[in-house]
């Protein structure tokens, strides 16, 4: 296999301090809480509620049921 | 469709789509309302105020409904007109166009449209439908690949006259949620529902007209009507 020579002008990453690693790990865990909480899991999680996806429509129909079912009865109709 | 739903579990999914008839003046706006609760998670709880009183759809009435279900009714209001809750409406009415709903309520279990109307009815549709997806699955086929296979075997209905146009349709506008142009540029917001008719008739009721009841009843219903 051809070996592929690395130019001579790319800065090698090596040598991030223990303290760094340390430091960007919480920045990112912090990140992901606040961002959890801004927007996740703000619905109701029932599968009575919003479909999150579905096997046969579109994300925003309410439906009864899983999104994985093996049937889907899908509904045309109004309310008058 | 409750019913339904307890009994398959899940083994079923249930989908409601809004196809607000043009003549029912009222169904548009009782759609978005039903899309505007959607948002706070309480679409089946205004979808049965609005059933429960079908007979008094305007629009004072969608913001006394929001009230009695629990919503933000200020949030409501304002996602009553939202372009992309009115476009979800507007989508779904465009989608049911596409694969050929006319009339409501039009259901297809697995793109096939059925005509069942009664409980049994409903159970014997989705019985042969189940059988046919788990032999698939059966076979080592992912739910998800054997329902669409399941939609790809039904037949395409070349007919003009028939209102179906066939699965294909349905596989790109319900299975794929390809792209339609529902715009509300294109599609601005409906006007409001007309005021309920208040007018007071005063019906003429002659002596010796057929009727029931004392003549000096509380309360007169007065019936004009022919036998067609």
């Amino acid at each position: 296999m051809a070996r592929v020579r690395q130019p001579s002008n790319i800065k090698q990453a090596g040598g991030i301090s223990l303290t760094t690693v340390v430091f960007a790990i919480a920045v990112f865990g912090i990140s992901g809480y606040l961002l959890h909480k801004e927007f996740g899991d703000t619905g109701d999680e029932s599968d009575t509620s919003t479909a999150s996806s579905g096997l046969s429509s579109a994300a925003y129909a309410p439906a009864m049921g899983p999104a994985d079912a093996p049937v889907v009865l899908a509904k045309w109709t109004d309310f008058q | 469709m409750e019913e339904l739903s307890e009994h398959y579990k899940d083994k079923l999914r249930i989908e409601y789509h809004h196809y607000p008839l043009g003549f029912h003046k009222a169904a548009e706006p009782a759609a978005i309302a039903s899309a505007a609760a959607q948002n706070q998670g309480k679409f089946w709880e205004m979808a049965h105020k609005l059933y429960d009183n079908y007979g008094g759809l305007a629009s004072a009435d969608f913001n006394e409904y929001a009230k009695e279900i629990g919503l933000d009714v200020a949030q409501f209001k304002k996602d009553m007109d939202d372009p992309d809750v009115i476009g979800r409406v507007r989508r779904d009415k465009a989608v049911g166009d596409k694969i050929g709903v006319r009339g409501t309520p039009s259901m297809f279990v697995n793109g096939r449209r059925i005509n069942a109307r009664d409980l049994e009815g409903f159970k014997k549709e989705i019985d042969t439908e189940l059988a046919a997806v788990e032999a698939l699955t059966a076979k080592g086929t992912a739910t998800a690949e054997a329902v669409r296979a399941r939609i790809q075997a039904v037949p395409i209905n070349t007919d003009p006259k028939n209102a179906y146009p066939g699965r294909d349709q349905f596989l790109s506008f319900v299975l794929d949620d390809g792209e339609l142009d529902y715009s509300t540029e294109k599609n601005p917001p409906p006007p409001p529902p007309p005021p309920v008719d208040k007018t007071v008739f005063n019906a003429v009721v002659n002596d010796g007209d057929p009727a029931k009841g004392p003549d000096d009843a509380l309360v007169t219903i007065v019936e004009v009507s022919d036998f067609q």
